[in-house]
C-alpha cells in the first residue's frame, strides 16, 4: 500500500502547454567507443535541450549539443574525433522526439519511448530512445536513458589505432535534469 | 474446350510459375495443343484455351492460385502461395501497419548559436598528414630495430672478442642512414601539420610522446655524429670507446621510440 501511495504522490503529470528546458549544469551526455585496446568514456561539456507537453497528448522533446565540446579526456583524441565527425561542416548533434503521454498528461511509471530522428555528421535516421522520468528531490524532472548509434549509419568514418578502426557501435548515457520554464 | 487433366495441369503450372512464366506461355499452348491434336483440331481448341490461358495468368499476377473450373477469389483476399514468398502478412490491411512517425517539423530551440569557425580542409589535412606519420613511425620502429640488431653484431664483431670481419659494417651503416632519414622526414611531418583545434592541457600521452620523440631525436643526432667519429677511428685505442658509448646511446634512442611510440597506442 505504502508503496502505492507513494508512487501516487510522486506520479508525473505534464500540464498541456507546459514547458522544460535542460538544466545543463546537472544534466549530462555521456558516449563510450571501443577499440580493441582501448575503452573511451567522453562527454559532452555543453548542451541545451526543451520538452514541450502538446494539446493532442503528446511531448515534443529536442536536445542539442554542439560537437566541438565532446571532450575524451586527451586533447589528441579529442581532436581525431573532431576531425572525424567532421564538425567544420555538421557542428551539432540534435536529437529531436515526440512520446505520447497517459491520460491527463501522466508520464507513464515505466519506461516511456521518444521516437524521433537524429541529426548527427548531416544524416537523419529514426531512432526510438527508450527512457524513464523521475521527480527529482529538487523538483526538476530527470530522464534517464541510453541508446547505442552505429557509425557507419551515421557515415562517420572511424578512427583507427594501428591501422585498426574503432567499432561501429557507439553507446549514448543521457541523464537530463528538466526544469519548468524556458531559459 | 480443354478439360481433364491436361488442362488441369496447364492452368496450375502457369499459376505456380507466376507472372514470370509469360514468356513460357505459348510454348505450353502448343505443348497442350500437340497432346490434344490427337483428338481435337486446333482450329476449334486455340480460341477458347487461350482465353482461358490468358485468365488464369492474369489470376496469378494478382496472387490467385486456381484450378480449372474454380471461381477466382473475391477482390484483395490472397492465400499467400502464389508466389511461394508470402510472410503471412500480404492480406494485412494498411490501417493494421505500424503508424507511421510522429511528425518532427517542430523546432523548441531556435537557431543555434554561431559554431566557431573551423577550417574543414587544415583538419583533413592534418589528419591525413597525421596518419601518415604513425604509418611511417611504425615503419621507422623496424628500422631502428634492425639497426640496432646489426649494430650489436657490428660492435660484437669489432670490439667484443669477435673475428673482426667488418662483414655488418655496411648493412649497419645503410639501416642507420635510412633509420635517419625516415625519422627525420616523419618528425616534419607532424611538425609541419596543422595545428589543433584544442591543445592538450597538462601531461597527457601526447606530452609523453612529444618528450620521448625530442629524446629520440637527441639521441638520433649524437648517434649520427658519433657512429661518424667512431669510424673515422680505425686503428685509433679510442675507437672501441666511442663506439661503446654509440652502442649505448643506441639502445638509449631505441628506448626513447619505443616509449614514444607506447604512449600512443596503450
Amino acid at each position: 500500500m505504502a508503496p502505492l501511495l507513494a508512487s501516487l504522490l510522486l506520479a508525473v503529470t505534464l500540464a498541456p502547454g507546459s514547458t522544460l528546458s535542460v538544466d545543463p549544469a546537472t544534466s549530462a551526455i555521456r558516449f563510450h567507443i571501443v577499440h580493441k585496446l582501448h575503452k573511451v568514456d567522453g562527454q559532452a561539456t555543453q548542451l541545451e535541450g526543451r520538452a514541450v507537453s502538446r494539446d493532442d497528448g503528446t511531448v515534443a522533446a529536442m536536445v542539442r549539443v554542439p560537437l566541438a565540446t565532446l571532450q575524451t579526456g586527451e586533447a589528441n583524441r579529442d581532436q581525431h574525433m573532431l576531425e572525424a565527425l567532421e564538425v567544420g561542416k555538421y557542428p551539432f548533434v540534435v536529437f529531436k522526439g515526440v512520446a505520447r503521454l497517459g491520460p491527463g498528461g501522466d508520464l507513464p511509471a515505466g519506461p516511456l519511448t521518444l521516437d524521433g530522428q537524429l541529426d548527427l555528421h548531416g544524416v537523419q535516421r529514426p531512432v526510438s530512445l527508450p527512457l524513464t522520468v523521475a521527480r527529482g528531490q529538487d523538483g526538476g524532472l530527470r530522464a534517464k536513458g541510453s541508446f547505442d548509434v552505429s557509425l557507419d549509419a551515421y557515415k562517420i568514418e572511424r578512427p583507427s589505432l594501428l591501422f585498426v578502426k574503432i567499432d561501429d557501435g557507439c553507446r549514448i548515457d543521457f541523464d537530463l535534469v528538466l526544469r519548468e520554464g524556458q531559459k | 474446350m480443354v478439360s481433364g487433366p491436361w488442362g488441369t495441369a496447364v492452368v496450375l503450372f502457369v499459376c505456380l510459375a507466376g507472372p514470370g512464366s509469360a514468356s513460357a506461355a505459348p510454348r505450353l499452348l502448343e505443348d497442350e495443343l500437340r497432346v490434344d491434336d490427337e483428338l481435337r483440331t486446333p482450329e476449334l481448341v486455340r480460341p477458347a484455351l487461350l482465353l482461358r490461358l490468358e485468365q488464369h495468368m492474369r489470376e496469378a499476377r494478382y496472387g490467385g492460385l486456381l484450378l480449372a473450373g474454380e471461381e477466382p477469389a473475391p477482390a484483395g483476399k490472397s492465400d499467400g502461395k502464389s508466389d511461394g514468398k508470402s510472410d503471412g502478412k500480404s492480406d494485412q490491411k494498411p490501417d493494421q501497419a505500424k503508424p507511421p512517425p510522429p511528425p518532427l517539423d517542430f523546432d523548441l530551440l531556435g537557431a543555434p548559436p554561431p559554431p566557431p569557425k573551423i577550417d574543414e580542409g587544415a583538419l583533413r589535412l592534418r589528419r591525413t598528414m597525421l596518419t601518415v606519420h604513425q604509418g611511417a613511425g611504425f615503419g621507422l620502429v623496424a628500422l631502428q630495430l634492425a639497426t640496432t640488431v646489426v649494430g650489436q653484431l657490428n660492435y660484437s664483431d669489432r670490439f667484443a672478442g669477435g673475428p673482426s670481419t667488418g662483414r655488418y659494417q655496411l648493412t649497419h651503416k645503410v639501416l642507420a642512414y635510412s633509420t635517419l632519414g625516415v625519422f627525420a622526414t616523419d618528425g616534419l611531418v607532424a611538425l609541419l601539420a596543422p595545428a589543433p583545434l584544442k591543445r592538450s592541457e597538462g601531461f597527457d600521452r601526447v606530452t609523453l610522446h612529444k618528450i620521448a620523440m625530442f629524446t629520440a631525436a637527441a639521441g638520433m643526432l649524437a648517434e649520427g655524429i658519433l657512429g661518424a667519429v667512431t669510424a673515422s677511428r680505425e686503428g685509433y685505442l679510442n675507437q672501441q670507446g666511442l663506439a661503446t658509448v654509440h652502442l649505448a646511446i643506441g639502445y638509449t634512442t631505441l628506448a626513447a621510440v619505443a616509449v614514444g611510440v607506447g604512449a600512443l597506442i596503450f
